[in-house]
Formats: structure tokens, sequence, C-alpha cells
């Protein structure tokens, strides 16, 4: 990778790091922001990790214990094979 | 890594008669039997915590006075033939985040440092009403989350952690530090602590205590300080196995006021504590937590030694494995956005009286979208799923307690991570709220403890105390204490 890349790789990176700041509303003291930048961006790789898993449209946010079966929740039509709702 | 069968070369010493050696129940019968009074086992703690917490640190508040009249009155009470059950008379101490009626409670913060509750959580009520005398408070990470620190002042804050003695200079791990150090050092009978990734069993592993994390649901968190509402435990650090289901049952049941309380039935968690381990088949989650790299082969060693010693006794250990346990780090970070939340117009009002790390991991948990709650909601559900058809297979799960033994203190304030490696040991049985036991297996070479851990069923605490006690009675290690020549700094 080239030194270039590396810069606008560090340059989006600083970026995506002050939007999540400013969209959560969060008030950082300047002595705090190097450090913060540095365990977002450790912990990064994590939270992608987690995006990335691969999850059935109906797996439901819920922490009640359902037999581990598919169609437990509302399957939508574009993943069913044609019927509706 | 010590072996079980040579006891006189095992680190430490071994434990004797005196009270502040005998673990919880050696107290409790001593003063059932009339061989103590409740107020001398108090004094004896009193002036060990006096001659010792200096260095230990971890008690941030000492009620000495409140004590011994609550001893003085449970003697009063043996003495009319009238006993409350095993904890009567019996000194133990709460971390501090459990309240208890005009008694500061810091939440290990600066915070906090001058905040007194004016009413008892439901624990600190049960536990009075068991008749145990409370010693005081302990010391803790800030919040339940913020990291191990040495420095600190107990009167004004930032307070310190407590320092694990069997060597002062290693932490106790956290967040119930102050629990651990107090438990394994002799300065209580028994303690509480709280876990909500691993913060009753991390401690307790470090410090060669039995740590166990009830069931969601068993015990209620009301009039305790949150850290994540839906992973929050509070349970026993103790001794032995009989302590901790002894303290457990005394603060199990329903409470109208903590909606995620079950109203079931509590059962009795010793009736079958002897009753052995065969015939029981044990699942081990081999390449999530024995194949990791990071596990210390002292750890692995005492392991793999704890599991040829249950599978004599005639359990059965077969390999389990489920493909979401890969993600559990990530669900649980992204839960943390539960704790920010209960911070946030704290840490905007009065940044400057959290320490310096826990203050960066608050923030470090604002970080993440609503989307990124709901996928871990979402895999979390699938996770509970998986394990329950793990658990319909076997009794129970077993894997070792910890990735390695205790580390020294940071050196540097800055919090460099938001989730250690090493907590997948622990905190994957937070999000499913299963019960899980650590109880130790052995020393490593530098004579530090170590442990196993065993999660059950839910609701099915009694049957994980069961097998740590089955494990435990074979074994040496809970009959040695740390040396208090070596509580020097």
């Amino acid at each position: 990778m080239s030194q270039s890349s590396d810069v606008n790789d560090q340059a989006a990176l600083r970026a995506q790091f002050d939007a999540e700041v400013l969209a959560a509303d969060l008030p950082v003291p300047d002595a705090d922001r190097e450090h913060l930048f540095a365990m977002w961006a450790e912990h990064l790789p994590m939270r992608d990790s987690l995006r990335a898993a691969s999850i059935a449209l109906e797996e439901e946010p819920s922490f009640t214990q359902k037999p581990a079966r598919l169609g437990a929740g509302v399957t939508l039509p574009a993943a069913s094979s044609g019927g509706a709702l | 890594m010590s072996s079980p069968n040579r006891s006189d070369s095992l680190p430490g010493l071994p434990a004797t008669d005196v009270i502040t050696d005998l673990d919880l129940r050696g107290v409790s019968n001593a003063i059932q039997a009339g061989t103590i009074s409740s107020v001398e086992a108090t004094e004896a703690y009193l002036k060990r915590i006096e001659q010792h917490d200096g260095v230990i640190q971890s008690y941030v508040t000492v009620i000495a006075d409140l004590a011994l009249e609550q001893a003085r009155r449970a003697d009063a009470e043996l003495a009319r033939g009238e006993s409350r059950g095993p904890l009567h008379g019996v000194p133990i101490a709460l971390k501090d985040l459990i309240a208890v009626a005009g008694v500061r409670m810091t939440g290990g913060s600066q915070v906090l440092a001058n905040y007194v509750p004016t009413e008892h959580s439901p624990i600190a009520t049960k536990l009075a009403e068991a008749g145990a005398i409370l010693l005081g408070k302990l010391t803790m990470h800030e919040f339940a989350f913020g990291r191990s620190a040495a420095d600190g002042n107990m009167e004004t804050g930032p307070f310190p952690t407590g320092r694990n003695p069997w060597n002062v200079e290693r932490v106790t791990a956290g967040s119930s530090s102050g629990s651990g150090a107090a438990a394994a050092a002799g300065l209580c009978a028994g303690a509480l602590g709280s876990d909500t990734g691993g913060s009753i069993r991390g401690p307790a592993a470090m410090c060669g205590l039995v740590g166990f994390k009830p069931t969601y649901g068993l015990v209620t968190r009301r009039g305790c300080l949150p850290q994540c509402w839906s992973l929050d435990h509070v349970g026993p650090m103790t001794r032995g196995v009989w302590d901790a289901a002894i303290m457990l049952q005394a603060i199990a049941g329903h409470d109208p006021g903590d909606a995620s309380t079950s109203s079931a039935h509590v059962p009795n968690l010793t009736r079958n504590l002897e009753s052995g381990v065969r015939g029981m088949r044990f699942g081990l989650p081999r390449r999530y937590y024995v194949d990791w790299p990071g596990l210390h082969p002292d750890v692995k060693a005492a392991a793999f030694a704890a599991f040829a010693e249950l599978e004599r006794q005639g359990a059965r250990i077969v390999d389990v494995d489920t493909p979401t346990l890969d993600v559990t780090q990530a669900i649980w970070g992204a839960m943390l956005a539960e704790m920010y939340e209960y911070h946030r117009e704290t840490i905007r009002e009065q940044p400057q009286n959290y320490r310096v790390a826990t203050r960066l991991l608050m923030m470090a948990s604002a970080l993440r979208s609503a989307a990124d709650l709901l996928r871990a909601q979402r895999l979390r559900a699938r996770l509970a799923r998986e394990i329950a058809e793990i658990l319909q297979g076997v009794d129970a799960l077993i894997f070792p307690g910890q990735a390695e033994p205790a580390g020294p203190f940071p050196t540097d304030p800055i919090a460099k991570e938001l989730l250690r490696p090493t907590s997948r040991y622990t905190n994957v049985w937070n999000l499913v709220g299963l019960p899980a036991c650590v109880v130790p297996s052995g020393f490593s070479q530098e004579g530090l403890p170590v442990s196993i851990q065993i999660v059950g069923k839910p609701f099915d605490d009694a049957t994980v105390f069961r097998i740590a006690r089955a494990y435990e009675r074979a074994t040496p290690w809970h009959t040695r204490r740390p040396d208090p020549a070596g509580w020097k700094l």
C-alpha cells in the first residue's frame, strides 16, 4: 500500500470518527479526543464483525429463548416463495 | 502447575483453625456451636482489616460500630435459642454498589464519593434477615467497568481497586476487586460482587475463590448501581462452594420491584451438594476456549487435570461447539450502549470526576448505532437458542475459568481497548443469563490461583454447585491461604 493511500485511509477514518462523535452528540474533552479515537479505531474490526455476521430475516432481537427453527418470525415476501405476508 | 497430590509444596499456607482462616462454613459452624461468639468473630475480622487493609485496599468503608452492634444482637438471639440459619452472626461484606441505608455507596467513583443511600437494597435486607453481620463496603472498579488502580484515596476518591492477596503487586481483576481481595485475605467470611461480563468470576478466579454468577432473574438488582441492565447479576464470592450456595440462598428470590426476577420457587441449593457427578455428561467448548491461543499454559494444564478428576469420578466430557460464539465479543461490546445510557447526563456534567480510563470507556460505548445494538440483540437471541440446544445433550458446560493468572497493575492510566480479548471466558454467559461458577483448580508456576468454570442450565444453579463441590472436595486448593507475611509494599 502506498504512503498516499495510507494518508487517505487515515483521513477517512478520522472523518468517520468525527462524524460518529457528532451523530452521538458526544461532548469529548480535548484532552480525551486522541485517546478516544485510538480506542474507537482499535474496536472497529470487532464492530465490523458484528455488522458482517450473517443473520436470517426471521431472527428477532429478542432475548427470549425460542425453538431454533426458521420461520419463527415474519417472513418478508422477497425471502419467501412468493406468498403474501 | 502445582500437583494436587503434594499439598505440602503448594503456594501459600495451610488453613488453620484461627477464625479468619476458616471458610464461611467454618465460621458458621463455630458460631452455631458456641465455640466463638459473633462479637468475637466480628472483632477478629475488624482487627485483621485494621492490620492489613492498608495494603490490601479492599474496604472503601468499614462500619465497625454498626457491625459490633449487629453482632451483639445476633449473640443475644442465639443465647435465647433463636437462630436465623447458617448466616446468623457471620461477618460478611458487600461490593460498594449494593445499597445499605445510612452507609456511603461510592460505586468506586468520585462521582458518588459522598452519596449515602437512605434505603436498603432488598439484598441488604435479606442478608440482615438471615442474621449476617455487615463489616463494610468493598472497593471496586469504577462503576463496575473502570480499570485496576493502586493509587487513590478511600475518603475522597478516586478510589483504589484492591490488591491481590496472593501477590500484592498483582491485580485482583475486576470489577468486584475488593470482594475478591477481602474474601481471599480473610477480611470477611464471604462477600457479594456483581457480574456484567465476569466481574464476580474474574476476581474470584484470580484470588483463588469460588465465584458464582446466578441465573439471570434469580437475584434482584434493585438498589444496586447498574452497569448494563440486561447483563448485570449479583452473586457470592467465597472460599468454599457450600459458602457460596448459602449466601446465594439468602439473597435469591422474586422481587416485585425488579421485573427481571423470576417468581419461581427457589430450590434448596445445598440439598444435593454432596451427590457427586457420577453419570453426568459435560460439554467442553474446546475450539473456543481450550484451543484459543491466548489461554495461559498453566491455566490450560490445570483445567485438563480438573477434567480428568471429574472423569475419574464418573462424569463424561464431550466436545461441543456453536458458531455464534465467534461473535460474542462483538455482541457484548455493543451491549455497552446500556452503560452509556445510564451515565449519559453525568459524564456530560462532571467528566472530571471519572477516572480517565473509565471516561474513555464510557465515551467509546456511546459510539455505536441503534442498528448495531439491534444486530447484537438478534445475535444474542440466536446464541441463547444455540446454547439451549447444546444443554439439551449435557448436564453442564465446563472449561477454563480464566485466560491467565493475575497480572500487574497497569502503568498507563489511559485505557487502550474497550474490551479485553480475555473476557471471552466470562462475558458469553452474561449474554445468555446462565448460572456460571468458577472454582479453584490449582496454581500457576508463579504461585497464582487458576480456576475452572462450570455453566449450567437456566435456574439449575443447584447442579452447578453440586459439580463444583464434587471437584472441590477431591482437591486441596480451597484449603490454602495467602501468606500475610507477603502483604508489604
